[in-house]
């Protein structure tokens, strides 16, 4: 869709992330979890993560927002280094919010809509206090929640509304890139194509760049314009979206399109085995 | 609806099912009027959204669903009515006649019990194999869902298998006793992409060989496309449509039913594209 410019929004250096447990009474080997991973996320740009559970997905989003410290490598926002610092770390997360997977634990279940997406427009004091109540309303109308949802508790939202509320919130502080990890896998079907969409018009309307993650490959393919695709702990595969699902490079890569059978495939399976109890079969 | 089966009795009857549950009014039944039937050998997918009443049809055909749920209509299976039918007489037919296949493989697994001791436990209790039978037996399954040294295996504890390796021993248990009838309750929703479809695989090849009628239940209708030959739409705990897999796919009657194949096309792109797939 767009070429980044010369210093593209976020660039991923060469990220090197080890977890070292030290048990009481064992000592486990160290966990490679990103083995030197760089990539790059253009304005305006979504770029799509997939791999298997345990590919490192997970870790190299929250290595981004600072949630865990690489060993080596580093994080660059519009060609500046994020460095670990509290201040660093303030200014990288209103630039960069984050979407989970699970959208009931990444809300406080005593807190109300309301709370919930004033809390960070009070931190990032990106409107007056007086101001915060127009402002949720704002919010809610972007993700088409009524205002009236704003005295709810997570508990009376359903699981859709519930990731319209994380990705309002996630909205709030004007990010420029948001960071979805799986933000649709444990919605029903029907749910989850309404949210995509709604990611998508977000984008369009405010020029947001996603790094949208999921082990799900027609959800990405569906989202993205570029497709990273990891195993164990590194990228394996970059590929433009028409190039990677046309002709795949690597190995794995084709494993991951093969097990993800489209229904066409699929259906042709299921006729010639011809044992339906209805007559209507095709020749 | 008015199919026949093509000559021999049904494995699979069920007709007009109802399930109310305690403390509910009888309007909200979580199942009302659920009507479908299976042949010996065949698979049958159950589609439908989260609270559509999948799950629960399933535990009223088992007999499990919890003491005050009030069944009516009529449930069965090999010619036996099981719908009032004593806990005595369903409890040689669980595990036996009819396999289960949970969602949930760690939760389905005995985390303190060795994968050996659960494997013979049904074969001694429903089978009167002798522990070295049965240990033959289990090693034997092991190797038919494609488990590697499967004698070693037999000491092992779950924890020390992978999801998948784990929904394997689920599958082996489900048909050591050569059931009949395998009901499988989303048995892939748990595992990762890449091992969905070969456990989807190997509950196809296990069933088509040892000619074990499956009753898979999911809310992923590409699942049940590759699997199944009829399916049945369920949606707020009735079947909306009911059909060969190429009918309900082709030419879904239902609105419900095209929206749900509608979100699926969408993900899935241009089906040219797919084609071109080796």
């Amino acid at each position: 869709m767009t070429h980044p410019p010369a210093a593209p929004l976020l660039s991923v250096d060469d990220l090197v992330v080890t977890f070292r447990s030290r048990g009481l009474f064992t000592r486990r080997p160290p966990v490679h979890a990103l083995r030197g991973v760089s990539l790059h996320v253009g304005r305006g740009q979504t770029v799509g993560v997939v791999g298997q559970s345990g590919s490192g997905k997970s870790t190299l989003a929250r290595t981004v927002v600072g949630l865990e410290r690489p060993d080596s490598g580093t994080v660059s926002l519009s060609g500046e280094v994020v460095a670990g610092t509290a201040e660093s770390l303030a200014g990288l997360r209103r630039h960069v919010q984050m979407v989970f997977q699970d959208s009931l634990t990444s809300l406080n279940p005593r807190r109300s809509v309301l709370a919930t997406l004033a809390e960070p427009l009070i931190v990032h004091r990106t409107v007056p206090r007086s101001g915060i109540r127009d402002r949720v309303a704002e919010l809610l109308q972007a993700v088409d929640l009524p205002a009236g949802y704003m005295a709810r508790r997570p508990a009376q939202l359903s699981g859709g509304q519930r990731q319209r509320v994380n990705i309002a919130r996630a909205l709030a502080s004007e990010p420029e890139l948001i960071i979805a990890d799986e933000p649709t896998s444990s919605l029903d079907v029907s749910v989850r194509a309404q949210i995509l969409e709604l990611l998508q018009q977000l984008q369009r309307d405010r020029g947001l760049s996603y790094l949208f993650i999921s082990h799900d490959l027609h959800v990405v393919r569906h989202m993205s314009d570029v497709v990273v695709v990891m195993k164990s702990g590194a990228v394996v595969e970059v590929a433009d979206k028409a190039t990677l699902y046309a002709t795949p490079h690597h190995e794995y890569t084709k494993e991951l399109l093969a097990a993800s059978p489209t229904t066409r495939l699929a259906l042709a399976r299921s006729a010639a085995r011809g044992r339906s109890r209805f007559a209507d079969q095709p020749g | 609806m008015s199919a026949v089966a093509p000559g021999g009795e049904e494995l699979l009857a069920v007709r007009d099912l109802r399930v109310v549950f305690p403390g509910t009014r009888p309007e909200d039944a979580a199942v009302t009027g659920v009507s479908f039937a299976m042949n010996p050998g065949q698979t049958l997918g159950l589609v439908g959204e989260s609270g559509s009443g999948k799950s629960t049809a399933c535990l009223a055909i088992m007999g499990l669903l919890a003491r005050g749920a009030t069944v009516t209509g009529s449930i069965t299976f090999r010619g036996t009515e099981l719908v009032g039918l004593p806990e005595r007489r369903l409890r040689p037919l669980r595990g036996k006649d009819i396999g289960l296949v949970y969602q949930d493989p760690m939760a389905a697994l005995n985390p303190v019990k060795t994968i050996g001791a659960q494997l013979r436990e049904p074969l001694r209790l429903h089978l009167g194999m002798s522990r070295k039978q049965a240990d033959e037996r289990a090693v034997e399954l092991l190797d038919r869902v494609g488990i590697d040294a499967p004698r070693d295996k037999l000491r092992s504890f779950p924890h020390e298998f992978s999801g998948g390796m784990r929904q394997r021993v689920v599958i082996a248990m489900a048909v050591s006793c050569n059931p009949t009838l395998l009901i499988a309750d989303e048995p892939t929703t748990a595992l990762d992409v890449s091992v969905q479809a070969q456990v989807l695989e190997l509950l196809s090849d296990l069933t088509t060989d040892l000619g074990i009628g499956l009753l898979i239940v999911s809310h992923d209708l590409s699942v049940v496309a590759g699997l199944a030959d009829d399916v049945a739409v369920m949606r707020h705990g009735s079947v909306v449509e009911y059909g060969s897999v190429h009918q309900v796919f082709q030419r879904p009657a239902h609105p419900y039913t095209r929206d749900l194949l509608a979100v699926v096309r969408e993900l899935e792109g241009d089906p040219v594209d797919a084609g071109g797939r080796p």
